[in-house]
């Protein structure tokens, strides 16, 4: 066979391609571009954003260092398995025991929190009014350490992922999602699915889970 | 730049979409990924219009929709290789080499890739893949005949692969 043919059949994209609509979609894009700052505005605007992010992580560690040397803080939340679990909070950092945490500003207003406690609660908040009052939006129970993961998507679509771990094995991948910012929804990806290694949304309807077979 | 500039880029653009497209596609593997593809690589082009000093517009324009697929190949931690509907009539050999085949192509250096589909699976002669992908015709050459080398061992006959004069 020669290579041409090989090609034309190993290459075929199929019919209609490409669709009519591409040179519509091409005009219409050429008639309102998306802006393109000048290179020097990129430069200086990432390192205004690696400057921003890097106050955030030192911020956070302080906080979350403040939190457990005040272990009377009103903040520890009272175990609740009900979803929703929306009650106005201070602030994010809560309790005496933060694993690790999760922050994504979106804006100079809207910030989310995701707070991985040791005792292995997990808590969304949110604030809307850049810092100034913080609801907590999520409460979760039970999803093992090292695994949970959060992606933000606006103030208020958001994705937390996370897996169970029993004594000797894991339990299916659960997916929480809000596409308001207060109720969410629960899903269970289908066992057995592995242990969550990587997860990766596009919204909070659509996305991708890694995972491994140990 | 203004409406009868756009007008004369679009009706530039217009005839070499569909060829574009083909290139993408070849390059990518992805119907939906090709199409952003040439959309962005013509948006590109749009802002690059002032600098376009006239000459022919296809291989300017394969140029940059190649550099744009390659973008969009290094942003990939993932690929996929679509196999056709299996046909009934269809030996089972041929699937193979389908995939063999798509799997090859995307194993190619990129430089390799793209000069043997603008040649093979395009057609477009070697001077105007050389302007495209900013290389000689000897440089195109050779990375075609470093292509063809890789891809031989997949084709069941070798005497019909017209490697370039």
């Amino acid at each position: 066979m020669s290579l041409r043919r090989a090609l034309d059949e190993a290459l075929d994209p199929g019919p209609e391609f490409p669709s009519p609509a591409l040179a519509h979609r091409i005009s219409a894009v050429l008639d309102d571009p998306p802006e393109r700052p000048p290179r020097r505005t990129r430069q200086i605007t990432a390192g205004v954003a690696a400057l921003v992010l890097a106050g955030l992580v030192v911020g956070t560690l302080l906080i979350s260092r403040t939190a457990r040397l005040h272990p009377s803080n009103p903040l520890v939340v009272p175990a609740s398995s009900s979803l929703p679990a929306t009650t106005e909070r201070p602030a994010p950092l809560a309790g005496s025991a933060a694993g690790f945490v999760i922050t994504q500003a979106l804006g100079p207003q809207v910030e989310w929190v995701a707070q991985f406690a040791r005792s292995g609660v997990t808590h969304v908040s949110r604030t809307l009014d850049g810092g100034g009052s913080w609801t907590e939006v999520l409460q979760v129970h039970g999803l093992g350490p090292g695994g949970p993961m959060a992606q933000f998507f606006s103030s208020d679509e958001a994705v937390l992922v996370g897996q169970p771990v029993g004594v000797t094995r894991r339990f299916g991948i659960r997916v929480y999602a809000t596409s308001d910012g207060v109720r969410w929804s629960q899903n269970e990806a289908p066992s057995p699915v592995g242990f969550l290694r990587k997860a990766y949304f596009v919204n909070s309807r659509e996305g991708w889970l890694l995972t491994t077979s140990r | 730049m203004g409406g009868a500039k756009k007008a004369e880029f679009e009706e530039l653009l217009r005839p070499h979409l569909a060829v574009a497209a083909r290139l993408a596609f070849g390059l990518l593997q992805d119907r939906t990924e090709a199409e952003d593809a040439v959309q962005e690589a013509a948006l590109k082009a749009w802002r690059r219009f002032e600098t376009f000093r006239g000459g022919p517009f296809r291989p300017w324009f394969l140029g940059i929709v190649a550099n744009q697929c390659r973008t969009v190949r290094r942003g990939r931690w993932w690929h996929v290789i679509r196999l056709a509907q299996p046909e009934a009539a269809r030996p089972a050999p041929d699937l193979l080499t389908r995939a063999d085949l798509s799997r090859a192509l995307l194993e190619l250096r990129p430089r390799q890739r793209e000069a043997l589909l603008m040649h093979f699976y395009l057609d477009l002669p070697l001077d105007e893949i050389a302007t495209a992908l900013g290389l000689t015709t000897a440089g195109v050459k050779s990375r075609i005949n470093r292509g063809l080398r890789r891809l031989k061992p997949l084709l069941a006959s070798e005497e019909e692969i017209h490697e370039p004069a």
